[in-house]
Parts: C-alpha cells; structure tokens; sequence
C-alpha cells in the first residue's frame, strides 16, 4: 500500500516520507543535490512494479516537500546522518537496503560508517569516495569543451557573474553531456532541479557542479570504507561527472563490494542508461537475498 | 465538470485532515494574530472567491419559478461555497503546516504540491487536471454571466439592442456571448501577452474585486431604499434594515485596507478605474432612460 508519512525529527523540524511497494526487501532512498528533490528518483516507482521490494521515498530536511529552515548550520553530514537514522526508526526499518545517488550516496556511505549494523546492503549510486577527485575530474571535463567557453566560464566565476545568461547556458551544455544525456530533460529531473534548495546546495557543494566551495570541499570517506562491512553495489556511468575508475578502484576499499558502470549513462543514469541500471541493482538485491542476513 | 473538480479537492482535504496534516488538527488556523488590516486585504480574496454567487439572478426571467429557485439557488451557493473553502483552505493550512504558512503564501501550485506529499504523484496529476477543469468551468460561468448582464442592460436599453436578442434555438442571448468573448480576446492581446497572463488575471481580479464590493454596500443600501420606500409592505426591520446595515459596515472594512495605505503601482490606479467605469455608468443612466424592457418581451415571446 502507498502512503505517506511525515516524520518529526528531534529538532523540531518535519520530513516528507512515502512509501511504495510491498515486500521483505525494504529500501530507503536518499536523493542527491545536496538539496534537491525525491522527484528525480520516480524510476523507482517503475522498478519495483511486481517484485517484491517495498521502497521509502524521502525528501532531506531542507528539500522542496519538507520542512526548509532557513539555518546553514544544519546542513552538515553528521546531522544528516542523525536525521536519516531518525528516518530509520521512524519507519521500523531493520535489515534494510540503503539507497544513496551522488551526494545522497555521501550521505549513505556516512551513515554506514555510523549504523552500518541496521543494513542488509547498501547501493553508492554516482559518487566516489574522495572530493578531491571529484574536483579533479570534473574539471577535466569542463577543459574539454571549446577553449573560448572554458575561458570565458572561468572569466565569469573570477568575477563571480555567474548568472550571466551565455554561462549559464554553459553549465547547462556542460550538464547535458555528464548529468543527464537525454534530451530534452525528463520532467522528473526538471522538476528537481527546479526545486533544489540553493542554500543547503551552496554551503555544502558550492554554487555549480565544478566550482567547489562548500563544506564538503575536503570530504574524504576513502580510510573509512573499510569499516563498511554490508554488502556494497557500487554504481556509475561511462559518462558521469564522477570518475567511473575512482568508482570501480572504491570495490578494492570496501571489505565486500562490487561496481558495475552503465556504458550509456551519466550521472543520471537511472534516466539515460535506465534498463542496465536497473538491472544491475535487480541483480545485486538477488544475490544479497540469496545469502543469509 | 466543476463537481468533478470538487469532489477531487474534497477527497484530498479529508485525506490531509484525517490524517493530521504536518504537525495534527489543530485550532490555530482559526485564530486570528498579528495585524488586523491584513483581515481586510485578505477578505477582498474571500468576495473574490464567492463572486457570482448571484449569478443565478440574472437568469431570473427564464426559470419557472424564480421566487423560489433563485433565492434557493443563492443561498445554497453561499452555504455550499462557504463549507468547501472552508474545509479546503484548513486542510491546506494544516497540510502545509501552520509553521510553514509563508510557504503556502509563496507556492504557485499549493494543492498540486499538497496532492504529492499526502497522495503521490498520481494525486497531483489528478489535482492539475482538476484545476485545469475548474479554470475552464470559472471561465464559461463567468462569460455566461457577463453575457447575461449585457443581455439584461440591453434589454433595459442601456445597451445597444442587438445585445439583447435571444437566441431561441441556441437556448442562448448569442449576440451577448460573442461580445464578451471578444472583448476577452481583446484584453488577453492587449493585456496579456505584453504583460503575462497572470499580470491580467490580478489586474482585473483586483479591479472586479473593488468594483464588487461597491456594488455589495450600494445594493445593502439599496435594500433599505427599496424596502422602506417602494416595497413597503414587505418591509421588516431585522431583514431590511439591520442585517444591511451590518453587511454595509462589515463591507466597508476591507475597501478601506484596500485603499489605505495606498498600494503600489499600478494598484494604486485600480481605484480611479473603479471611480471611472462607476462616473460613465452613472452618466449613461442619466441620458438613457429605459422604456421597455425588451428582454422581458423576448423571455415572454420564449414561453
């Protein structure tokens, strides 16, 4: 059965949370941004028609359908882990999967580093584990566009116009090839973006996706992973703004883990690579539900 | 088409209702804090929201018996509209939550919105569909109404006589209804492409709702007048004399915090307009005294 439920965190502030599906696989997905919207991941609701998988939408403090603070100071990883653990037991959820994309899979790595007891298994979707590459490699695909936009892009961020129009559509050019390939953008990712929070995405990440000078700009989970002993699916595309061989290197650094890269996807791959994606997380719940928890 | 509207409205409030909105039911919706003149400035949205409530009084002439089904059909408009905006816009605060009232304030789709978090996706799709519906039904109401007024001004001759020719096999004053909808046309080019549709619809909104309650204190006058001087023996102090008198003072409120502070431009100017279209009414009433009333003549010819 569907249904909705809002959950009252311990600082006084609400979170939307919505369930569908039903079934003993339970799984509770974290959207990215940071600050965006559940919205994007609406795949989902595909996926698990007829099979046997009950999964938790969630929308972050300070996201479009919860509560928005105006207060920077609760945007930071260990509050975010405490809220997704009183999300947790909000829904009763024991032995269940953990669903994180990009900064949602951040946040996912972090709480199973905290909690990583209450999981069956954990999916890291789109993010690796160090910001550093991230900056890194994102910029390297930002030199690869014509040298007279790169160079005027850069100009506009010196002088911090970066809502001029011509960058803007820039970014967007730039997006289009490594955040969703598809064109035009499906409703769904328009839809979240639209409604991103720029306050919690621009303390944390920064004012785009290359220019890095929130709070996560020296975020590294690398020396921790070892500590996450649940069984990991580790995701990426071939054209995402994440290094997809930082991504296949993590598998190495998890006690058990493994990674499967969408050939046609980006970072958005559960929109433009969505069967293999898909699949791939079909096959992982297989194998994890066949072992004994 | 407008009950469909209704019901899905009705069925995702009581969902929110029952199930406790963001933070439970509460009282608090209906207390009134902070200042009072915005009591007044949110009232004009209030008569906006019951505007055409006597729309059914200008179809008097063609129903069988209008001393009886139009008072009937005004007073269950009035009773059925207040109980539905009553239970929507609670289940909206309490939806939203009374803590995040600036965000039902500032959302440009709030029941779209509402239908997600307490319905899904599903639900908001419906919601839009619903809204787009209502929009087309408020639409062909309020033609249908301005095209009866033109109809029953023409008819007193106010207006120019083709307008109150009546359409017998259409069921319909036909000249009335394409005049209105050209002059619809006319604004939306000259108003609402310049400027956006919804600069038109909160310009003419506003401009309705000052014209409107102008007309609500003349007619609570105008009861008093009539009552006390030409249907005398029909006369009754509570009816005719208080409950006017109380509808005039009540009514004067949110006029006065519609006018002062004065508002920004261009809502500034929306007074003068007001003034205005009331000076030319006036002027052609004094130069054109009606002598048949040829809607009358036609509505007979009907029956």
């Amino acid at each position: 059965m569907n249904y909705s439920k809002i959950v009252h965190l311990s600082n006084g502030n609400s979170v939307w949370t919505r369930t569908e599906g039903e079934g003993p696989i339970k799984m509770l997905l974290l959207h990215g941004g940071p600050g965006m919207t559940h919205e994007y991941l609406e795949p989902f609701s595909k996926f698990i028609k007829n099979k046997p998988i009950q999964i938790i939408y969630y929308e972050q403090l300070g996201s479009y359908y919860s509560d928005q603070p105006d207060d920077a100071s609760l945007w930071n990883i260990p509050r975010f882990c405490e809220e997704v653990e009183e999300v947790r037991k909000a829904w009763g959820l024991e032995n269940f999967y953990l669903y994180g994309q990009s900064w949602g899979g951040m946040l996912a790595m972090e709480y199973a580093t905290r909690y990583g007891s209450h999981l069956r298994g954990l999916i890291d979707s789109n993010m690796v584990d160090d910001m550093k590459d991230y900056e890194i490699y994102i910029n390297k695909l930002r030199d690869s566009m014509d040298s007279e936009d790169v160079a005027f892009m850069k100009d506009k961020e010196a002088k911090n116009e970066i809502d001029d129009p011509h960058y803007e559509e820039l970014v967007m050019k730039l997006y289009q090839s490594c955040i969703c390939r598809l064109n035009p953008w499906p409703d769904a990712v328009n839809r979240s973006f639209d409604h991103t929070n720029e306050q919690v995405y621009v303390t944390l990440q920064g004012p785009t996706e290359f220019t890095i000078t929130g709070s996560l700009k020296t975020w590294s989970i690398r020396d921790r992973l070892q500590h996450i002993k649940a069984p990991t699916l580790l995701l990426g595309g071939e054209y995402d703004s994440m290094n997809p061989d930082v991504i296949r290197s993590m598998t190495n650094r998890f006690p058990n883990a493994q990674s499967h890269i969408c050939p046609q996807g980006s970072h958005f791959s559960m929109w433009d690579d969505n069967k293999d994606y898909f699949k791939a997380i079909d096959d992982f719940l297989k194998k994890v539900e066949k072992t004994k928890p | 088409m407008e009950m469909i509207s209704i019901c899905i409205l009705l069925i995702l409030s009581l969902v929110i209702i029952f199930s406790g909105g963001k933070s439970g039911n509460s009282i608090t919706p209906f207390l009134v804090k902070g200042n009072t003149s915005g009591i007044g400035q949110g009232m004009i949205f209030a008569i906006l929201c019951f505007a055409g409530f006597e729309g059914s009084s200008t179809i008097a002439g063609q129903s069988s018996n209008p001393k009886r089904s139009i008072p009937f059909a005004i007073l269950s408009t009035i009773i059925g509209a207040a109980a539905f905006y009553l239970i929507v816009s609670y289940a909206q605060v309490i939806g939203f939550g009374v803590s995040n009232i600036s965000k039902l304030a500032s959302s440009s789709a709030p029941l779209d919105y509402l239908g997600v978090i307490y319905m899904g996706n599903s639900m908001a799709t419906i919601i839009d569909f619903a809204t787009l519906m209502s929009c087309f039904a408020a639409f062909l109401g309020s033609v249908n109404a301005c095209a009866y007024m033109l109809f029953a001004l023409s008819g007193k001759q106010y207006l120019p006589k083709s307008l109150s020719k009546f359409d017998l096999k259409l069921s319909s004053p036909k000249n009335a209804v394409n005049t209105t909808s050209i002059i619809c046309i006319l604004l939306y080019i000259l108003i609402g492409i310049p400027f956006g549709p919804e600069e038109i619809y909160a310009s003419l909104a506003e401009i309705g709702a000052i014209s409107l309650l102008i007309v609500y204190l003349l007619v609570c006058l105008g009861t008093i007048f009539y009552f006390k001087n030409v249907s005398k023996e029909h006369f009754s102090v509570p009816r005719h004399l208080i409950v006017p008198i109380v509808g005039f003072v009540i009514l004067l409120f949110p006029l006065w915090t519609n006018l002062y502070p004065v508002p920004k431009f261009p809502s500034n100017l929306y007074p003068y307009i007001v003034a205005l279209w009331i000076i030319i009414g006036w002027v052609i009433s004094l130069f054109n005294h009606p002598k048949n009333d040829l809607s009358s003549s036609l509505i007979d010819i009907k029956n």
